[in-house]
C-alpha cells in the first residue's frame, strides 16, 4: 500500500515546477560557490574542503530548508485546493501511509538534491584544479546531510498540512535556518532540526561533529522525524474534514 | 423594442479554436433572457465578454445603450452586476465584510448591505467566515454581491449551483421579480432547462460558439410539434386502422389532428371494438427541442 | 486610496503584520546573539557593526519575507476568484498599485523596526558613537528600495500564476544569488536584484586576517547604482502594471 501511495505521490507532482527548483539552487550554489573560491583562493587555502564550504554553508542554513518548505507546502497545497481533501480521507488509505508517503517523495527530492551536489562538487573540484583526492568524507557528507534533509522535510511537512497558507512554512522555515544557525554556533545544533542539514553536510569545513557526534546525530535526525510524523498521523485520525 | 445588451458579429477566437463566433446577441430592456447551451458552448466566454474580462477577437458590444471600449468600460459596468463562474468572495472575511468591499468600490451606501443581505437572506451570518458557508450561502453571497446598489443589468452565469431545491424555488422568484420590482434586465444562463422555462421571458441557445435561436421563450414553445397519444385495448388491430399510427411503449402516436378528425377516429375504433382507454395531447419539452437544437451528442 | 484602504481591509485575520514581525524578530534576536559579547573596540563602532550585520541578513530574509508577503496579497484574489469581480469595479491598474503599496508599508516598517531594534541595542549596551542618523537615513532609503523593486518583481509573479510556488522560489533564489553575489565583484552584484543589499549598504568590513582585527567603515553612498535599481524600479512598475492591466481573466 504505501508503495502506492508513493507512487501516487510522485504522479501528482507532475508537471510541477518543483523538479526545477530543487535542481537549480545546487547548480547556482556550486557554480556561484566554486567562482567565489577561485576569487578567494589566498585565504581559502583548504583546497576540498574550502571548496566545499563555499558550496554549502548558505544553502545549509537557509536556502535548502526554505526549498524543503515550500516542497512539502506544495504537496500539501495540491490537497488543500478543490475539496481534495474529501477525496483523500475516503480513500482506503490509512493516515500513517499518507503522511508517511509525502515524506518519502520529500526525502527521495532531498536525496536527490544530496547527489547532485555531490557531483557538482566534485566536477567543480576538478574544473578548479583542486589537487589530491576527493575528501572520503564526502559520501558521509551527503547521507547525513539527507537524513537531516528527512527531519527538516517531516516538521515542515506537518506544518503545511496544518496550516492551509502556501507561503507561511515557507517563512517558519528560513526563520528556523536563522535559528539553526545560532543555535549551531551556540553548540546547540543537536536540539534543532534547522541545524542538522548544516552540522551534518559540515558545511563550516572545520567540523561541526566529531566521530562521537554521530550516533546523537541520528538520534536527533530520528526524533525530529518521528515526533512530527506520530503528531500528523494522530492530527489526521483526530481532524475533521 | 429597446435591447440592453446588442452585440454584433461577437467573436473569441484561442489559437485556432473558435469559442464564440459572429453571435449577434439582443437582450431586450427589463426581461429575463435566457442563455442556454451545453457545456463548453461559449456562454461564460460570451458573458465575459461583455463584461470585459475577456477580449474580443472581433466584434462590438452595446450595454445600456453605450458602445463599450476600454475607456468607458467601467463607468457601463458601474450599472451591471454579475456573477460569472462560481462565486467571488475572501474566505476569511464574513459575508458582511465581503459586500462592504463591493459597497466602498462602487459608491454605496451604507444600508446597502442589510438590503442585499436580507434579499439572499444571509443576514443572520454574524461573524462567520465565508469559507464556513455551505456552497448554497457562498452562491447566495455572490447573488448579493451581484445586487449591491440595484444595477440596470444583471449578468447572472448559472445562479441556482448549488441550491437546494427551496433555494432554486427563492432565487428563481427572486429574478422574475426583478424586472417588475427594480426595473431590471437580467440575462442568466443555466443548465436546468426547466428553469429557464419558468423564469425566461426571451431564450437564446449557444451551440458550439454560434447562436442557434434567439427569441421569445413562447416562439420556442411554438416550435415543439404536437401529437396525439392514444392506448387502446387492442393497440395492434387499432394500429391497422389509423394508418398514420406508430406504435411506441404500449401507445399509438398520431400527428395533430383537427377536434373533427379526433372525433372521427375514436368513433372508428369504437365501431370496430376497440375501446380507448387514454387519449393525450403531447407537446415536445423545452429539454427536447434544447437537444435537438444543440444535438444530441453536446449534451453528453 | 480607497483602494490602499480596501487593501488592509481584506487583510484582516490574515497577519500579514505577524510575518513580518516575526521575521524582522528573528533578525532582532540574531542581532542581540552577535553581540552578546562585546569589548570595548566593538561599542565603538557598534552603530556601523549592526548596519553591517542587518545587511547581510536581509540579503537572506528580506527576499523570503517580501516573497511571502507579496504572495499571500496576491493569493487572496486567486483563492476568492475575486478578479473576475473586482475588473468590474475598479480598474485593474489601481488594483496593481494598491497591492504594491500595502507591501511597501509593510516593508518599511520592517527596515524601521530594524533601525529601532539598533536604536536600543546602541543605548542598551552604550554604543560608544553618536547616533548616526545620515547613516540610518542611507540604510532606510537603500534597504527599502531593494525591497521595493524584489517586491513589485514577485508580485508581477504572483498576480500572474495561481500556482504561488513560482513567486516563493524565486524569492528564495533571488535571495540566494543576491548572498552569494555579494562576495563577487561589483559589476555581477549589479546584475542581482537582491544583491543592491550588500552594493547601496555605506558600510563596509575590513578584515585583518593577521591580525584577526574587523574594522567597519563608512564608504561614499553609490549614487549611480541607486539611480540603475530605481530606474529599472520605474521600468519595470510600467511593463508589470501594463500587463496586468491587459490581461484577461
Amino acid at each position: 500500500m504505501l508503495f502506492t501511495v508513493v507512487k501516487i505521490e510522485i504522479l501528482k507532482l507532475r508537471r510541477a515546477p518543483v523538479w526545477i527548483a530543487f535542481f537549480t539552487l545546487p547548480l547556482l550554489a556550486a557554480v556561484m560557490g566554486t567562482f567565489n573560491y577561485l576569487q578567494n583562493i589566498s585565504i581559502l587555502t583548504k583546497e576540498w574542503y574550502s571548496l566545499w564550504t563555499q558550496h554549502t554553508i548558505f544553502s545549509s542554513f537557509f536556502f535548502l530548508p526554505s526549498l524543503i518548505g515550500v516542497l512539502c507546502a506544495y504537496q500539501w497545497r495540491l490537497e488543500h485546493r478543490e475539496n481534495n481533501w474529501n477525496s483523500l480521507m475516503t480513500l482506503p488509505v490509512s493516515a500513517q501511509s499518507i503522511f508517511t508517503g509525502k515524506l518519502i517523495v520529500s526525502a527521495g527530492l532531498v536525496l536527490l538534491t544530496q547527489t547532485l551536489t555531490g557531483a557538482l562538487f566534485i566536477a567543480c573540484g576538478k574544473y578548479a584544479g583542486l589537487p589530491g583526492a576527493v575528501p572520503s568524507d564526502l559520501p558521509r557528507w551527503l547521507l547525513l546531510g539527507a537524513c537531516a534533509g528527512l527531519s527538516i522535510a517531516s516538521v515542515q511537512l506537518a506544518l503545511s498540512m496544518i496550516v492551509k497558507s502556501f507561503a507561511i512554512p515557507v517563512g517558519i522555515a528560513l526563520m528556523g535556518g536563522i535559528l539553526g544557525l545560532v543555535m549551531a554556533s551556540s553548540g546547540w545544533g543537536l536540539f534543532c532540526p534547522y541545524s542538522l542539514l548544516a552540522l551534518g553536510m559540515n558545511a563550516n569545513g572545520s567540523g561541526y561533529l566529531t566521530a562521537g557526534d554521530t550516533l546523537p546525530f541520528f538520534v536527533s535526525c530520528a526524533v525530529f522525524t518521528l515526533l512530527p510524523t506520530l503528531f500528523a498521523v494522530w492530527w489526521l485520525k483526530k481532524k475533521d474534514v | 423594442m429597446d435591447y440592453c445588451i446588442t452585440t454584433d458579429r461577437l467573436t473569441k477566437r484561442y489559437g485556432q479554436e473558435v469559442s464564440v463566433n459572429r453571435i449577434g446577441l439582443a437582450v431586450p430592456i427589463g426581461t429575463v433572457y435566457g442563455f442556454l447551451g451545453p457545456n463548453g458552448a461559449g456562454k461564460t466566454t460570451t458573458m465575459k465578454m461583455l463584461l470585459g474580462l475577456v477580449h474580443p477577437t472581433e466584434g462590438d458590444i452595446c450595454v445600456l445603450g453605450q458602445n463599450v471600449n476600454e475607456k468607458n468600460r467601467l463607468s457601463v459596468l458601474r450599472n451591471v452586476g454579475s456573477l460569472i463562474d462560481s462565486p467571488s468572495y475572501y474566505g476569511h472575511l464574513t459575508a458582511r465584510e465581503n459586500l462592504e468591499i463591493v459597497r466602498s468600490l462602487r459608491g454605496l451606501p451604507k444600508g446597502e448591505i442589510d438590503a442585499a443581505l436580507d434579499t439572499v437572506r444571509l443576514t443572520g451570518t454574524g461573524n462567520k467566515q465565508a469559507s464556513k458557508f455551505s456552497l448554497g450561502m457562498k452562491q447566495r453571497l455572490g447573488i448579493a454581491a451581484a445586487l449591491m446598489g440595484r444595477p440596470k443589468l444583471m449578468i447572472l452565469d448559472e445562479p441556482t449551483n448549488g441550491l437546494d431545491p427551496a433555494g432554486i424555488q427563492e432565487m428563481r422568484e427572486l429574478i422574475k421579480s426583478l424586472p417588475a420590482q427594480y426595473g431590471m434586465t437580467v440575462m442568466v444562463s443555466s443548465h436546468l432547462l426547466s428553469e429557464i422555462g419558468q423564469i425566461a421571458d426571451h431564450v437564446g441557445i449557444i451551440r458550439k460558439g454560434e447562436l442557434v435561436f434567439q427569441d421569445t421563450l413562447a416562439s420556442l414553445h411554438a416550435k415543439s410539434s404536437r401529437h396525439l397519444a392514444l392506448r387502446t385495448s387492442d393497440n395492434e388491430r387499432a394500429a391497422t386502422l389509423l394508418p398514420n399510427s406508430k406504435g411506441t411503449d404500449g401507445w399509438l402516436t398520431l400527428p395533430q389532428l383537427t377536434d373533427e378528425q379526433a372525433a372521427e377516429a375514436s368513433l372508428l375504433l369504437a365501431q370496430n371494438g376497440i375501446g380507448i382507454m387514454r387519449m393525450e395531447q403531447r407537446e415536445k419539452s423545452l429539454e427536447d427541442i434544447f437537444l435537438e437544437m444543440t444535438g444530441t451528442e453536446a449534451a453528453l | 486610496m480607497n483602494m490602499l484602504r480596501l487593501e488592509f481591509y481584506k487583510a484582516r485575520r490574515k497577519h500579514y503584520w505577524l510575518i513580518v514581525a516575526a521575521m524582522s524578530g528573528m533578525q532582532a534576536l540574531w542581532l542581540i546573539w552577535a553581540f552578546r559579547r562585546i569589548d570595548a573596540r566593538d561599542l565603538v563602532q557598534g552603530y556601523l557593526e549592526s548596519l553591517y550585520q542587518f545587511t547581510m541578513l536581509n540579503s537572506i530574509v528580506l527576499p523570503v519575507m517580501t516573497a511571502v508577503l507579496v504572495s499571500r496579497l496576491c493569493d487572496i484574489e486567486h483563492k476568492g476568484s475575486a478578479l473576475k469581480v473586482l475588473f468590474t469595479m475598479q480598474p485593474s491598474g489601481t488594483l496593481f498599485d494598491a497591492k504594491f503599496l500595502c507591501a511597501g508599508i509593510h516593508l518599511a516598517a520592517a527596515v524601521g523596526f530594524q533601525i529601532a531594534v539598533i536604536l536600543l541595542m546602541g543605548h542598551v549596551k552604550g554604543f560608544g558613537s553618536p547616533t548616526p542618523t545620515a547613516d540610518f537615513v542611507l540604510y532606510f532609503g537603500s534597504q527599502l528600495l531593494c525591497s521595493l523593486f524584489l517586491a513589485l518583481f514577485l508580485q508581477i509573479l504572483a498576480l500572474r500564476h495561481v500556482n504561488q510556488f513560482i513567486p516563493l522560489a524565486a524569492g528564495l533564489i533571488t535571495g540566494f544569488l543576491g548572498l552569494m553575489a555579494m562576495f563577487f565583484p561589483a559589476w555581477v552584484m549589479r546584475l542581482v536584484p537582491s544583491a543592491y543589499y550588500g552594493l547601496l549598504s555605506t558600510v563596509h568590513m575590513d578584515w585583518d586576517r593577521a591580525a584577526g582585527i574587523v574594522t567597519y567603515y563608512r564608504a561614499p553612498f553609490p549614487v549611480a547604482d541607486c539611480a540603475l535599481l530605481t530606474a529599472a524600479l520605474v521600468i519595470l512598475y510600467w511593463f508589470g502594471r501594463k500587463s496586468f492591466v491587459k490581461r484577461e481573466v
